[in-house]
């Protein structure tokens, strides 16, 4: 349980983080979807060329998915460092 | 099938795009919720896969007034939305199905092919809705904001010809040979005066006329937009105005 003395700016900080987390979360579906598409589309189309185009739209899509999930990462890294200052206080 | 993807994610819009294409569908792609409208009332496409967060004019304000406007389109919402909330409200709102990002593309054809099917089970309706307009066919009654409007059978057949060519101007020539078959270079203002005698019918308040002169085309039915005014009683003209029986009309 939080203390008393949790900062009430700390507590706000928090929300936004979270708020960020969920938008983060958001943003990656659509490079997620892109990649199950490219995926599937290539599996569909008999013309080599543009099957390999499919593949490598689908390994840019995966490095977007992969920025979106360093990003989760930063701040999933300070939402547990607010954790654990908020337990050092309490 | 003619589909309009409204989708800002330039690789995801170009995806589907393939991908119907590869099924055999037309497909059109925009990226903001404005141009999203413009094809919508230019191209009255079978199908619009809506994705909600847009630039400009967001998703839930494309499938309101795609509502509002009465539009036929099937609209399938694509987001990444997954609260039960935001699903509940989209099918209310009027979309047609609902897909959460990330997903199949076999499981968004499975659901267009689902879409397609009911939309040619359901039979036409004879009841058309333009905002606070509607007009039904069978019982030939107009109400303008639930109040009763009286039309004669010229002005009918005018208003219903303007109504399900809404989206896009309707020419003299057009409206003489469809309305009131004739031949289309007749040398008669009969158009005009009738457009006149069903704008004063129309009335409302100080919005706009509903049917808007576009200048060396013709006459069409003015789009209604979520932002007008709020509604005002109608001051339908309900007599007075023009002919008032059938054999009067041209």
């Amino acid at each position: 349980m939080r203390s008393s003395a949790y900062p009430e700016e700390t507590c706000y900080h928090e929300r936004e983080l979270l708020l960020s987390l969920s938008t983060a979360l958001h943003d990656m579906s659509q490079p997620l979807t892109s990649v199950v598409f490219a995926i599937e589309l290539s599996g569909l189309d008999d013309n080599d060329e543009s099957r390999r185009m499919m593949l490598s739209s689908a390994r840019t899509e995966c490095n977007r998915v992969l920025e979106q999930v360093a990003h989760m990462r930063v701040i999933c890294e300070e939402l547990l460092q607010h954790a654990n200052a908020a337990q050092e206080v309490a | 099938m003619q589909v309009l993807i409204v989708e800002d994610d330039a690789a995801l819009s170009l995806f589907l795009r393939k991908g119907l294409e590869l099924e055999g569908h037309t497909a059109v792609c925009v990226d903001n919720g404005d141009a999203a409208l413009e094809v919508a009332h230019r191209d009255s496409p079978d199908l619009i896969i809506l994705d909600l967060n847009l630039p400009r004019r967001d998703g839930v304000e494309v499938l309101q007034e795609v509502r509002a406007n009465s539009l036929n389109s099937s609209v399938l919402v694509l987001t990444g939305r997954g609260a039960v909330e935001d699903k509940i409200s989209c099918l209310d709102m009027g979309a047609d199905d609902y897909l959460l990002k990330p997903f199949s593309f076999y499981e968004m054809l499975a659901r267009c092919r689902a879409l397609a099917r009911r939309r040619h089970r359901e039979p036409t309706s004879s009841v058309v809705q333009h905002g606070i307009l509607q007009l039904d066919r069978m019982t030939r009654l107009v109400t303008l904001a639930g109040s009763e409007v009286e039309l004669t059978g010229k002005e009918f057949a005018l208003l219903d010809y303007l109504l399900q060519n809404r989206g896009r101007a309707v020419s003299r020539p057009e409206l003489l040979s469809n309305v009131w078959k004739m031949s289309p270079d007749a040398g008669t203002n009969v158009v005009d005066v009738y457009v006149n005698y069903l704008r004063r019918k129309l009335q409302n308040g100080d919005t706009p006329d509903l049917i808007e002169t576009v200048r060396g085309e013709g006459y069409r039915i003015r789009p209604i937009s979520i932002t007008d005014a709020p509604l005002k009683k109608a001051s339908a003209i309900a007599s007075g105005n023009g002919p008032s029986t059938f054999a009067g009309a041209a």
